[in-house]
């Protein structure tokens, strides 16, 4: 890991920011985006950059979902499983992933590679089921759609930055 | 009522479906940041917050709060700082039209918050958005530069002396960070639990300063009314519920999405069966919740009811943030009651004890009722639990998970009869 890189970055939200307590939260994710989750290391250079301990930041990032403290998998599969998603077949997205991946929610794949959560609403009605694949959003998810996306993922071709 | 909506054109989703659309520059084309000028050049505070009121704007986010007497709640004499929130959580399930206002069009949000900042001589905001929508959060600190650059934000704004920094937070997953009160303890770098009020946030908000929390559809009818102004605002909606509001559809339905229209001018029946298609194939619909999943259901034959504030309500419902869903028979009764009870026991902050201990106790119960597990004894603890729970927290969510069970309970008793075993007579 670029530790320099991770302090600059932390370094620059905390500048964005009135107050430092301000900045904890999109520090927490700087440090998200570099390991996949809130690495000990991360966690420290958070501490030393905003000047609030570690205990304390333990304790408000345990309340937020976004928030690990052990390693997911690099990519990391967050299926609705809210009303509109579960008419729609998200109960079958989950156990397609449990038979494919062989893991339950929450373990990672031996070779890093996947974890997966059930998930609630993340704002996509329109277009049920949908699943979050890291930050970037799939829509209309059959178990096809999971079984390419996990092909694709294993041949390091998964593009995760399309936006709407 | 008959549906006659021809002439009507989006107010606030004028641009859907354009991503084109929401440049500065296209925004610009399409008469942006005009109402801004107008407040900032020819309208006092006073006048603005007026205009505001007699449009008779009320909250987007769920509550309803008349938005120009919220304003006029802050102390604007007092030296200390004032915030706007833009509240862009849009956490309630079946919930997306302020994620395709932000898609569509983020320069309206600004606008909006930049129009509200002027009323109450407030000089920095935030907008909370939600971790989920991250594609959305890029699409505003985009927007937001923009403003930047091109002078609608920071110093001497469009060439006057007013000021104003905005930032934008990414949330991090938790629904309760909705809650004004908790996006507000969030944005103070701590976990999302709702505070005690009085004080209420116009007064005594973030860092403890007069702080207006806005829904992102609230802001974004700002600039209009400031334009057009109230009169105009109010040629849409009844006279309780002024304005347009989007719907977002979904669940059994052949064509989800959001649909905007003039409040209360037209049914959920009209809604559901001619704007959303009807049900998916071959099912038949059981009840739908008319305002997300924090508003008690309705059944089909109370479906005969204009969508406005006081309609729902006299219905002992909500509109809530205009999330409609509709329930087919293609699943249990029970299994959608246990889903929306998961919801809650899942996002309960766990700061009272009848939220935190009451919902995974009903998720239990109806877990094991889904089994065919359960007994008459459940069905009356179903009951006792609720009841514990109604009135009794210091949040709107635990209510609401028992006030919506409670009307799963009462629309479909037999669902649940159905569900208990029969009651075994000892046999000696
Ligand atoms: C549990 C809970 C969740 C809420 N979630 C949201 C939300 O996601 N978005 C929102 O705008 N308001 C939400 N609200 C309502 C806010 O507390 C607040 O009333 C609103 O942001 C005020 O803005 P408005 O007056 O423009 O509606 C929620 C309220 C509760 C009790
Ligand atoms: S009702 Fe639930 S969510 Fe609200 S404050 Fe109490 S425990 Fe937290
Ligand atoms: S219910 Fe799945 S995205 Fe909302």
């Amino acid at each position: 890991m670029d530790l320099k890189d991770l302090r600059q970055r932390i370094e620059r939200v905390k500048a964005m920011f009135p107050k430092a307590h301000t900045a904890l939260i999109q520090a927490l994710h700087e440090v998200r985006w570099t390991y996949g989750y809130l690495h000990p290391e991360g966690i420290r250079l958070v501490s030393e950059v905003l000047g609030i301990g570690e205990g304390e930041i333990r304790d408000v990032a345990s309340f937020y979902q976004y928030f690990k403290f052990t390693p997911l998998g690099k990519y990391h599969f967050r299926i609705c499983t809210n009303i509109t998603c579960m008419i729609h077949g998200a109960y079958d997205l989950m156990a397609h992933l449990k038979n494919r991946l062989g893991i339950e929610p929450g373990q990672v794949t031996e070779d890093g590679l996947f974890s997966y959560e059930e998930f609630e609403c993340i704002g996509c009605g329109d277009r049920p089921p949908a699943i979050l694949i890291n930050d970037t959003r799939v829509e209309g998810v059959t178990t096809d759609t999971l079984d390419d996306l996990i092909e694709r993922a294993k041949k390091g071709d998964l593009d995760l930055s399309t936006n709407p | 009522m008959t549906l006659d909506l021809k002439d009507f054109q989006p107010v606030l989703l004028r641009n859907q479906g354009k991503p084109e659309a929401r440049s500065l520059q296209a925004y610009l084309e399409q008469g942006g940041y005009q109402a801004l000028r107008k407040a900032l050049f020819e309208m006092s505070e006073d006048d603005i917050i007026q205009e505001v009121m007699a449009s008779g704007l009320r909250g987007r986010g769920g509550a309803g709060f008349p938005t120009g007497l919220k304003w006029s709640f802050v102390p604007r004499e007092s030296v200390r700082p004032k915030y706007i929130v833009v509240n862009f959580d849009e956490g309630e399930p079946g919930t997306f039209k302020d994620r395709d206002i932000v898609r569509f069009d983020p320069h309206l949000v600004i606008e909006g918050t930049l129009i509200a900042a002027r009323a109450v001589l407030s000089e920095e905001s935030f907008i909370y958005v939600r971790a989920e929508y991250y594609a959305e959060y890029q699409i505003l600190k985009k927007a937001v530069e923009e403003a930047y650059a091109q002078g609608y934000l920071g110093k001497n704004i469009l060439g006057s002396h007013f000021r104003h920094e905005m930032h934008v937070f990414l949330g991090a997953g938790a629904y309760i960070c909705g809650e004004e009160t908790a996006l507000l303890e969030s944005l103070e770098g701590k976990q999302g639990q709702p505070r005690l009020r009085p004080p209420y946030p116009a007064v005594a908000g973030l860092y403890s300063c007069p702080t207006i929390v806005n829904n992102v559809e609230t802001l974004a009818n700002v600039p209009f009314i400031i334009q057009h102004g109230s009169q105009w605002f109010r040629q849409y909606g009844t006279e309780q519920s002024p304005g347009t509001k989007i719907f977002s559809v979904s669940g059994s339905v052949k064509r989800p999405g959001n649909y905007e229209f003039p409040m209360g001018s037209l049914t959920l029946r009209q809604l559901l069966e001619e704007v959303a298609g009807g049900p998916l194939e071959g099912r038949k619909w059981i009840a739908a919740f008319p305002g997300g999943l924090s508003a008690p259901i309705l059944t089909p034959d109370e479906w005969d009811i204009p969508l406005d504030f006081e309609s729902l309500a006299q219905a002992k419902t909500m509109l809530g943030s205009g999330a409609v869903i509709a329930l087919d028979d293609s699943m249990p009764v029970v299994t959608y009651a246990r889903r929306m009870i998961q919801f809650f026991a899942h996002e309960s902050c766990g700061k009272c004890t009848p939220c935190r201990e009451g919902t995974p106790w009903l998720l239990q119960i109806l877990q094991k009722l889904e089994r065919g597990e359960g007994t008459r004894h459940d069905l009356e603890l179903l009951q006792r639990v609720t009841h514990g729970i109604r009135g009794q927290t210091l949040c709107p969510l635990g209510d609401s998970a028992a006030a919506v069970l409670q009307s799963f309970m009462n629309k479909f008793p037999e669902a649940f009869e159905r569900l208990v075993q029969p009651t075994t007579v000892a046999t000696s």
